[in-house]
């Protein structure tokens, strides 16, 4: 290079230079495994990829707590019906031991869980009304079931934790609710019911047995919706439970007409079994399948018993307290091993010799189909779904809200019993029950035919009253004395307190629940 | 570059599964483009500039490709037929990639080649920033006097060598993961419709547009000291260094649906002495001996964070309690826990009785593991939690000395840290879980009635419960002193060689990390790597140490040929 004069040399450099410099695209990122919000959304099945994420997110309450234990058991765990045979998860000591606090990881999960479901749900709520073309049909139907979920996901929150944030759109780092205050149990609750009022309206189909949401489920929802209104903290009293009976009853009348469709199964075994799934009884699930995940309530199986396939190793952080299971009445078929909702024995490695648990287990979420049955080996893919709304509750709900309507009358007395016959139990006639002795049995009659659903403590909190399983009686909430851990129940546990590191990262949520430190 | 990851598993081994084999294939692909103009000039013979303009390109593309199975009806295919898998096939490919732009210059001056100047300019662009701060300006400026040559020195019989040297300047940090900064959706969520998976699209990532470069400023004072005809040399350095727009994947409030943004959280600093000795202490035909010490010493803070509030979520597993904390004022990622006393006595049998039940809901009685209860309430909770040490070592460095006699060589490598904690992690799963995993033997001196003085929990029945939770008893001082290396040679005289038609043959013999003296019980090596790795948050977890590999010890028996 040395014949180039100098001057040659800076005047091609400095073409080099400046013509390089104008490449101001080559850091512009684009993402090839990725899509983003700018990109998507433009065509239907966009719509039905997004609802799809909002499904998978439900999935949450079967997530991992730590070593040994999974989220739901956090609705279990409060309740004093369940116990565990282990402690080595700290939270979970915690929960069944009443010092939960925000730093406990079942309920930072759950506080995250809903709020992604809420998030992926807002973001189709979003996107989706302006994607055209698509049938009108499809696209109601898309936003109804996202709103019924959104609905769901604030319904268990508000629940929980009284007061908290109402989101309603997606979010970005600038959004003014980035940092959100809470908002009144009133404002939630209104956009639970203008939701599920609009999924109603969607267009659903009673039933859908591929596992999305079908009509009966939404008026179900509702029905719990104006049930809890009805009770604490908002008390509205007999206008709601009104509507609460009325909203029951229209699943009621709908399973009448068509009792291939909705009703209840005529036996306790196919409540968990899993060619049975979305059907029947079971008006809504959350869907498992090994082929996503197999379903999550291994927590239940005994402590190293050799009960299904995979031999000795169950955990048996939930397993009923002797109390609750003996607070069953004589007779009562649900508590008759391997018949009932438990089961005292069980066939070594799942399809061996029969041998004695010395204990009751819950065999509510058994499945049988995976895990071997008498002289049956296992399918080992553990597929059976998470039961969310049954028909049993449905008649329950109308029971109780019908009698505190117009008190114990044929038609509510006729929904309580078939839950009673069910169980093989004789009950007295409708003569004998007040609108008090009703409305206690029917609320005995619902711990005892939903628990280990998670929806127990739901009732505890509504009630403000919790079953005593000595004297069959209701203690108040406050004082009542959890039998799994001899721990009394405070007013503070009313509400769950809000995570640490929520509160930390947002300031806006201060202050803390009562009770809880901050 | 490609890499290959081929893995099965036999029908006996993954009885449950029958067998499970996978493929995957990771193809990385780097290409730079750069070019520079020098220009070198004296005048009067004193004045020597350098300078130097340029430019740079650089892009890396990842490609990846995996797939695996289950159910196999023989071992014999290994992991080369999938398709002969029968149930759980598994599939999925991923590609990224990310790309440097700078624009640099640099001018040395020399006056005298005694006095010497530098400044530097670059301006570095990443791609993994946000659309408004892709670039970043990093000037830097040196100073060095060589003392050494001056007149007054000249006579100087002790110092044969004496440099002073001082810089400022800016650097920075881009290693995150691409994409950091977008919107993004991720198509891997699944549900089920009719017992068939259906895959949605929904959340990933939070966009910060405003995330940019992390920046260090550092400000270097140093001496080169040469004596005795540089048989002896000293190499002293300070340093003080501030990292601002630290980059973290921090937390978000969770009810925006997301769990993190990437973001510049805030600022630290650190400050430090390095110091290096070579010496030549014996210097004559027959031997020579060489010795090389060296020693740092490094102090970390955090000085400011963009949240207000402690950051937690770095550092460990984050299967149990939280393992690290980021707080103001404090080292970064110091460990964060309960404080373990001991155990409950049988003479405190009352006083254990008192606590809120830790354990199951069940009394806690004598045996079980006694806590430190910070604000007296008898419960142990988060208030009782506080910093219970830290990953980084207060100095470290290492001790070489080498030794030449005749046709012998041998060198002793000796490395050593002080003053740094290890969580060992490992003692939540081996001592904690007596009755449910492996333990280490040292359960064999848990609590017993007659063995009341322990700090292992009593050995019980799995119903009875245990608790386990990260405190203070899982960390210990890793300080350590490790025989690196030790290397015995004997390189043949010409005489052999010659005869062989060899210029040179040299054998050795050498034990690589030949024994580690630790000062506390550490089960496993106190050198871990950090747990987080890859995901830019590494920096956060030192001293975590969670069934890690201890290093090897290698024996090797060389020989040199040179024709």
């Amino acid at each position: 290079m040395k014949y180039i004069s100098n001057k040659f040399k800076i005047a091609l450099a400095s073409v080099l230079l400046v013509s390089q410099t104008s490449c101001s695209d080559f850091l512009k990122e684009n993402a090839p495994s990725n899509l983003t919000p700018e990109s998507f959304y433009t065509i239907p099945d966009h719509a039905e990829a997004a609802l799809a994420s909002v499904y998978a997110d439900l999935r949450f309450m079967g997530g991992g707590a730590g070593i040994f234990s999974s989220n739901w058991q956090l609705l279990e765990a409060l309740t004093g019906t369940s116990t565990t045979e282990t402690a080595q998860n700290s939270d979970l000591n915690n929960l069944y031991g009443l010092v939960h606090d925000g730093n406990t990881a079942h309920v930072i999960n759950y506080w995250n869980g809903l709020y992604k479901v809420i998030a992926q749900a807002n973001q189709v709520i979003a996107k989706v009304p302006p994607i055209t073309p698509m049938p009108d049909a499809q696209k109601k139907k898309i936003m109804g079931e996202a709103k019924f979920l959104r609905a769901s996901a604030y319904f268990t929150a508000v629940r929980l934790w009284g007061n908290i944030p109402l989101i309603t759109n997606p979010q970005t780092a600038s959004s003014e609710d980035f940092l959100p205050s809470r908002a009144s149990q009133e404002e939630i609750y209104k956009l639970i019911i203008a939701d599920l009022t609009e999924a109603e309206n969607a267009g659903l189909a009673w039933m859908d047995v591929s596992g999305r949401v079908g009509l009966a489920a939404v008026k179900a929802q509702l029905a719990r919706v104006y049930l809890t209104m009805a009770g604490f903290p908002l008390s509205k009293g007999a206008t709601h439970y009104k509507l609460a009976a009325d909203k029951a009853l229209e699943v009621i009348t709908y399973a009448n007409s068509n009792p291939t469709t909705i009703n209840l199964f005529p036996t306790y075994l196919e409540v968990h079994r899993e060619n049975l799934k979305n059907r029947v009884e079971h008006l809504f699930m959350i869907q498992y399948n090994t082929l996503v995940a197999g379903n999550p309530m291994g927590n239940m199986f005994p402590n190293f018993k050799p009960v299904t396939f995979n031999g000795p190793g169950g955990t048996g952080s939930t397993v009923p307290t002797i109390s609750f299971y003996n607070s069953y009445e004589e007779g009562d078929l649900r508590t008759k091993d391997q018949e009932g909702y438990f089961y005292t024995t069980y066939f070594t490695n799942g399809n061996g010799a029969r041998f004695n648990l010395g204990a009751p287990y819950i065999f509510k979420h058994f499945n049988q189909t995976s895990n071997g049955s008498s002289g049956v080996a296992g399918s080992r893919n553990d597929n059976l779904n998470v039961p969310q709304i049954r028909y049993a509750e449905v008649l329950l709900m109308f029971a109780e809200a019908q009698n505190e309507v117009v008190g114990p009358n044929q038609q509510a007395y006729d929904a309580f019993k078939r839950i009673r016959d069910r169980a093989k139990l004789t009950t007295p006639a409708l003569t004998t029950y007040t609108k008090d002795s009703f409305r206690e049995a029917v609320w005995k009659e619902r711990w005892h035919e939903l628990c280990y659903e998670q929806i127990t403590w739901f009732d505890m909190v509504r009630l403000r009253k919790v079953f005593n399983e000595t004297t069959k009686k209701f203690n108040n909430f406050v004082g009542h004395v959890n039998q799994s851990s001899k721990q009394a129940l405070q007013e503070k546990h009313l509400l769950l307190p809000l995570g640490k590191q929520e509160m930390l990262n947002n300031p806006n949520l201060k202050p803390q629940n009562p009770g809880y430190p901050n | 570059m490609t890499q290959e990851n081929n893995q099965s598993t036999t029908r006996t081994l993954a009885i449950g599964d029958q067998g499970t084999a996978s493929a995957s294939n990771q193809k990385q692909t780097f290409w730079s483009l750069e070019n520079f103009l020098t220009y070198n000039k004296t005048f009067n013979k004193i004045h020597s500039f350098t300078g130097l303009l340029g430019v740079s390109w650089q892009q890396t593309d990842f490609f990846n490709i995996a797939a695996s199975v289950r159910g196999f009806a023989t071992d014999y295919f290994g992991f080369n037929n999938l398709g002969a898998g029968a149930t759980l096939p598994a599939v999925g490919s991923g590609a990224s990639s990310f790309a440097f732009n700078s624009y640099f210059g640099r001018v040395n001056y020399s006056l005298s080649n005694k006095y010497l100047f530098t400044f530097t300019g670059r301006a570095d662009g990443s791609s993994r920033f946000g659309e408004n701060s892709k670039f970043a300006f990093f000037p830097s400026g040196a100073f060095a006097w060589k003392i050494s040559e001056e007149e007054f020195m000249s006579k100087n019989t002790v110092i044969s060598y004496l440099k002073l040297r001082t810089s400022y300047g800016l650097t920075g940090n881009s290693e995150i993961p691409s994409y950091s900064s977008l919107s993004l959706l991720s198509s891997n969520y699944a549900t089920i419709y009719n017992d068939i998976r259906v895959s949605g699209t929904g959340l990933a990532r939070l966009a910060n547009p405003d995330l940019k470069w992390e920046k260090t400023a550092q400000a270097d004072v140093g001496l080169e000291i040469g004596l005795f005809n540089n048989r002896v040399n000293i190499e002293a350095d300070f340093y003080y260094r501030k990292t601002s727009d630290m980059l973290l994947d921090a937390p978000v409030p969770q009810t925006s649906g997301y769990a993190t943004i990437r973001r510049n959280v805030g600022s630290m600093q650190n400050k430090g002495l390095e110091l290096a000795v070579n010496t030549v202490n014996i210097n004559t035909a027959k031997l020579r001996w060489n010795t090389n010490f060296n020693i740092s010493f490094n102090q970390n803070k955090v000085l400011s964070l963009a949240t207000p509030s402690d950051i937690f979520n770095v550092g460990g597993p984050n299967f149990t309690n939280p393992t690290n904390i980021i707080r103001i004022g404090e080292p970064v990622g110091s460990f964060w826990g309960l404080t373990r006393l001991g155990v409950w006595s049988e003479a405190e049998r009352d006083k254990a009785a008192k606590f809120t039940s830790y354990r199951n809901g069940l009394t806690i009685l004598p045996g079980d593991i006694k806590y430190l209860d910070v604000n007296g309430d008898n419960a142990i909770t988060d208030a009782d939690r506080s910093i219970i040490g830290n990953g980084s070592p207060k100095f470290w460095g290492a001790l070489t000395n080498t030794w030449k006699y005749g046709n012998f060589d041998l060198k002793l490598e000796l490395q050593y840290a002080y003053g740094n904690d290890v969580m060992m992690m490992n003692l939540h799963a081996s001592e904690d879980r007596q009755a449910l995993a492996n333990s280490y033997k040292s359960v064999l001196t848990a609590w017993t009635p007659q063995n009341q003085n322990s700090m292992i929990a009593e050995i019980r029945d799995t119903r009875a419960g245990y608790v386990t939770n990260v405190d203070s008893w899982w960390i210990k001082d890793g300080s350590f002193l490790r025989g690196r290396n030790l290397l015995l040679g004997y390189t043949f005289p010409g005489s052999v060689t010659d005869k062989l038609k060899l210029s040179r043959l040299r054998v050795y013999a050498s034990a690589q990390n030949f024994f580690l003296a630790v000062t506390d019980k550490i089960i496993g090596d106190p050198e871990v790597t950090p747990t987080n790795q890859g995901d830019g948050n590494s920096a956060f977890s030192q001293g975590m140490m969670w069934h890690n590999y201890p290093k090897p010890t290698t024996y090797m028996f060389g020989l040199q040929l040179a024709f």
